[in-house]
């Protein structure tokens, strides 16, 4: 069996450690990327089946993200959104340019997989 | 001066130049050593954690059905870890590294986080700092131990509830209430400190995220002797809905705190304690504004129509803005619509509508009424009801009715001459009273024909008050003058209005008797007489005006008066001698009336010498008054030279004179005047003798040449002065002419001339010639007074009237 491709672009390095060994634990093939730039770099020169993205990040926001990969890219890569308590207008905006799902901080990890597996199975 | 630096030794400066770039070496070593001391303390957390973070995440998501090499890698990952953790800087990474993990994990995650915490034995490194005696390690193992969830630090935390240093006692309040679900009621029942907002808020939020908390019975702390606890019980309280406190939390209104008065209240309200309502009212006086606002707020939830007294109360009594205006909104929820909108509500609106009823029809009242009646049916408010019928009863006394409808016609009447007046261009000096009622006492001045008899014409008089109508009625007047209507003198309201005018009577020179050659004028007279009546404070300021014009000095009205009973005598005179012309230009003596008066006069006076009865006003008269001594000496002579018989009047007063100069003079200019005045009678002889006596007195040098100019003088044709009466007017006329053209310098030349007359001495008088020029002069006078033609100053009368009330 294949493992699917996933972007993961998170910050937070221990976050994303943790989460990156919860999602290899998975059976996904998990990249990972600290900021914009990384996931922009890799967008160019591979296409992930899904991407899980923190909202917050540096040089290239998760918002940004989305925009970028649904209008400049034009794929329908299913992309999930990390966000936040209190960050609710941000997601809404998220899901306006075409995020298919959010899961906020404290993250649980179990959870942020059976979601991103059914984002997958919905493709 | 020049400005010399100061001699400071070069080895100095040199100390000083390698001591500042030593401490400037230091200063830039120094940053340089701890910043490289931070970047590798930072390097080396970050490499420390990217070891420790895989070995966390397989520590945290190991599972016992995990493969053999799982397994035998959590093992490795296992022993490996233990040789970390013997490094206190290892130990304090992977301390670091899952507090912030707990924060970004949460469910199954954290829960292992927590268990790997304290299975790694992470806590007693905290524990450990409880026991430092530094505040911020005691508050940071606290925290510690509470985030991790470590439950046997219970016992330990708890009892830093009242410690002194403050920030160890909130963090144990948070802490013991965060490790334990009792914490919070050991932490009420044991505090003792007081408890700030933002402690219970951080306390609340704990409280909150507990799963499964079951939290206790509040109401046993709101008889906590610390304030606080009581007012963070009513907090809880509320928080949880716990109405099981009601009696406690009507007792706390009473409270002396306005928090914890406040909360119960507020308490009270959300849970409905309707027996709380006495003591609110209760209470409700001696409470502060925002206090009493809330207990308005709950009674309006709360109360009744039985508290509506109280609210009414309170709305009469009430001095504060906000609480009356809150009373009347709760009685307004209790009551719904008792009060109603009264602010920019126009209130005349029923009193316009009851108005017009009354103007209408008074009958209409009571459909008022019935209507009031039908709308309380209705069901609208009582209070506006009330008011409605008390209004339309008061209307409806038949006491006041009657002065109810006039006041209100004289409102409508008065408000329409205000909005009159208002648009219309007033003049500065008319006063609005003509919005007054038509409340006009008729002025009657009353021309006195024959004063002798005392009956007299009586002619309406009435007020002009406005200068068109005044002009428009003079015009009519003066076209009657024209057309000689004879019914023009007649009752005519209108001509009644010029009779504050002189009366003007122009005779036929062409049938004037012999007699009147005496009087030195052609037969023009005008006869002024008014009778002024100011009796009453109420007549208009205009009137006044227009009574005080100087037609006459105020202060000889009276002599005015007699002068004008004297010139009603020379007209009985002229009757007598049957001057008048019936057809002639007289109007006034073609009034009926007048001319009935004046037979009537004739025949009661027949024997009375019309020469001696004549009395005329003297011009001089009114130079007398404001002249010195010198100018009477003047205007003597040329009364001489202009006199006539009034003169002769005036200078007997003049002998009577305190001046001795003008005494004597006058006797002299007396004595030669009426010998002038009586050519006829007075022989040559007596003419002579006169000048002699004159010639005596004041210029003995003229003893000849005198005799030839007055016989010149008395010897003038007779034709020839017939002819040139037709021409001459009376001085009198002058002196109204002046009167009312003041400004006409053109037709005024009389004075001046006469003081160029008065800088002629008599003793130039020798000269017949100059004496014929002196003639011609008054006779071309007397022409220019007759070219300015009596409608011509009437016409221009109110434009000057005007102007000398406007000063």
């Amino acid at each position: 069996m294949v493992k699917k491709n996933l972007l993961l672009a998170e910050d937070d390095e221990l976050l994303a450690s943790l989460l990156d060994y919860r999602l290899q634990k998975g059976g996904y093939n998990v990249h990972l990327a600290k900021d914009g730039r990384d996931v922009k770099e890799y967008l160019k020169t591979a296409t992930p089946d899904i991407i899980v993205s923190d909202i917050m990040m540096p040089y290239f926001s998760g918002i940004e993200l989305i925009d970028y990969v649904r209008n400049q890219l034009n794929s329908k890569i299913p992309i999930i959104i990390i966000s936040s308590a209190g960050n609710e207008e941000n997601v809404l905006s998220a899901f306006e340019l075409g995020a298919n799902d959010f899961i906020s901080k404290p993250v649980s990890p179990s959870e942020l997989l059976v979601r991103v597996g059914r984002e997958l199975n919905k493709k | 001066m020049l400005i010399s630096a100061p001699k400071i030794h070069t080895d100095l400066l040199w100390d000083l130049t390698i001591l500042f770039s030593g401490l400037g070496i230091l200063f830039f070593a120094f940053v340089f050593i701890f910043r490289n001391r931070l970047s590798a303390k930072r390097s080396k957390v970050s490499h420390q954690k990217k070891i420790l973070a895989p070995i966390i995440s397989n520590f945290l998501f190991y599972e016992t059905d995990s493969t053999k090499e799982e397994n035998y890698e959590y093992i490795k990952l296992k022993i490996e870890i233990r040789d970390l953790l013997k490094s206190p800087f290892s130990r304090l990474v992977l301390t670091e590294i899952l507090l912030d993990l707990q924060k970004d994990l949460s469910g199954d995650s954290r829960n292992r986080l927590y268990k790997l915490y304290q299975d790694l034995e992470l806590h007693l490194d905290a524990f450990k700092k409880l026991k430092s005696w530094r505040w911020e390690l005691v508050s940071k193992g606290i925290l510690e131990l509470a985030q991790m969830r470590v439950l046997v630090a219970y016992g330990f935390i708890k009892k830093f509830i009242n410690d002194k240093r403050g920030v160890v006692r909130k963090q144990a309040q948070i802490a013991t209430v965060t490790l334990k679900h009792e914490g919070i009621a050991y932490f009420l029942d044991t505090t003792r400190y007081g408890i700030s907002e933002w402690q219970q808020l951080k306390l609340l939020d704990v409280l909150r995220n507990f799963e499964d908390f079951s939290p206790p019975r509040f109401k046993a702390w709101l008889t906590s002797k610390n304030r606080d606890v009581v007012l963070f019980a009513l907090r809880l309280i509320k928080h949880y809905n716990q109405n099981d406190a009601n009696k406690s939390m009507i007792e706390l209104v009473k409270h002396r705190n306005d928090q914890i008065k406040s909360e119960a209240i507020q308490c009270i309200k959300d849970f409905g304690v309707f027996e709380a309502l006495y003591t609110l009212k209760s209470v409700f006086r001696n409470c502060k504004v925002d206090i009493k606002l809330q207990i308005l707020d709950t009674i309006s939830s709360l109360g009744k129509e039985e508290d509506l007294e109280f609210l009414q109360t309170i709305v009469n009594k009430e001095s504060n803005f906000l609480v009356k205006s809150k009373a009347i909104s709760t009685i307004n929820a209790i009551a719904p619509e008792t009060y109603v909108p009264t602010e920019g509500i126009d209130k005349n609106i029923a009193t316009k509508n009851f108005k017009n009823n009354v103007e209408d029809n008074s009958t209409q009242l009571s459909e008022v009424m019935n209507n009031n009646e039908l709308n309380k049916d209705d069901g609208l408010p009582a209070s506006d009801h009330e008011e409605d019928t008390l209004d339309i009863q008061d209307y409806l006394d038949p006491e006041f009715e009657d002065e109810i409808i006039f006041d209100l016609c004289f409102m409508e009447e008065l408000d329409d001459i205000l909005t009159e007046f208002n648009e219309s261009d007033q003049e500065v000096n008319y006063l609005p009273l003509d919005f007054l009622p038509m409340v006009s006492e008729e002025e009657k001045i009353k021309s006195t024909v024959d004063p002798q008899n005392s009956e007299n014409s009586d002619v309406e008089r009435e007020e002009i008050l406005e200068e068109e109508s005044f002009k428009e009625e003079l015009e009519a007047i003066l076209d009657k003058i024209k057309t000689h209507d004879e019914d023009y003198v007649n009752e005519n309201e209108e001509d009644s209005e010029l009779e504050f005018l002189p009366m003007v009577v122009e005779r036929n020179a062409e049938e004037d008797s012999e007699d009147l050659i005496t009087t030195d004028e052609n037969i023009l007279a005008i006869e002024v007489n008014e009778e002024q009546v100011i009796q009453e404070e109420r007549i208009s300021n205009l009137h006044n005006k227009f009574l005080e014009v100087d037609w006459l000095p105020k202060e000889e009205l009276e002599s005015s008066e007699t002068i004008a009973q004297k010139s009603i005598d020379w007209m009985a005179f002229a009757k007598e001698s049957e001057v008048y012309d019936n057809t002639g230009h007289s109007d006034g003596l073609n009034d009926p009336q007048l001319n009935y008066n004046i037979e009537a006069d004739h025949s009661d006076n027949e024997n009375v010498n019309p020469i001696q009865e004549f009395r005329g006003f003297s011009i001089f008269q009114e130079l007398f008054r404001t002249c010195d001594t010198e100018s009477k000496i003047i205007l003597l002579d040329e009364i001489l030279a202009v006199g006539d018989e009034k003169e002769v009047l005036f200078l007997k007063t003049l002998l009577n004179d305190s001046d001795k100069k003008v005494r004597a003079k006058s006797e002299i200019i007396l004595k030669e005047l009426q010998a002038l005045l009586t050519p006829e009678i007075e022989t040559e002889e007596t003419l002579t003798q006169i000048q002699t006596i004159d010639l005596e007195a004041q210029q003995p040098g003229l003893d000849e040449q005198r005799p030839d100019s007055i016989n010149h003088i008395n010897t003038i044709d007779p034709n020839i002065l017939d002819k040139e009466e037709d021409n001459m007017k009376s001085l009198e006329f002058c002196f109204l002419n002046d009167l009312i053209s003041e400004n006409d310098n053109n037709q005024m030349h009389l004075f001046e001339l006469d003081f160029e007359l008065v800088g002629t001495p008599l003793e130039d008088l020798e000269d017949d010639q100059e004496i014929n020029e002196i003639n011609k002069k008054e006779e071309n006078r007397k022409e220019e007074k007759v070219l300015s033609s009596l409608i011509g100053n009437i016409i221009s009368f109110p434009k000057k009237l005007k102007e000398k009330f406007n000063g």
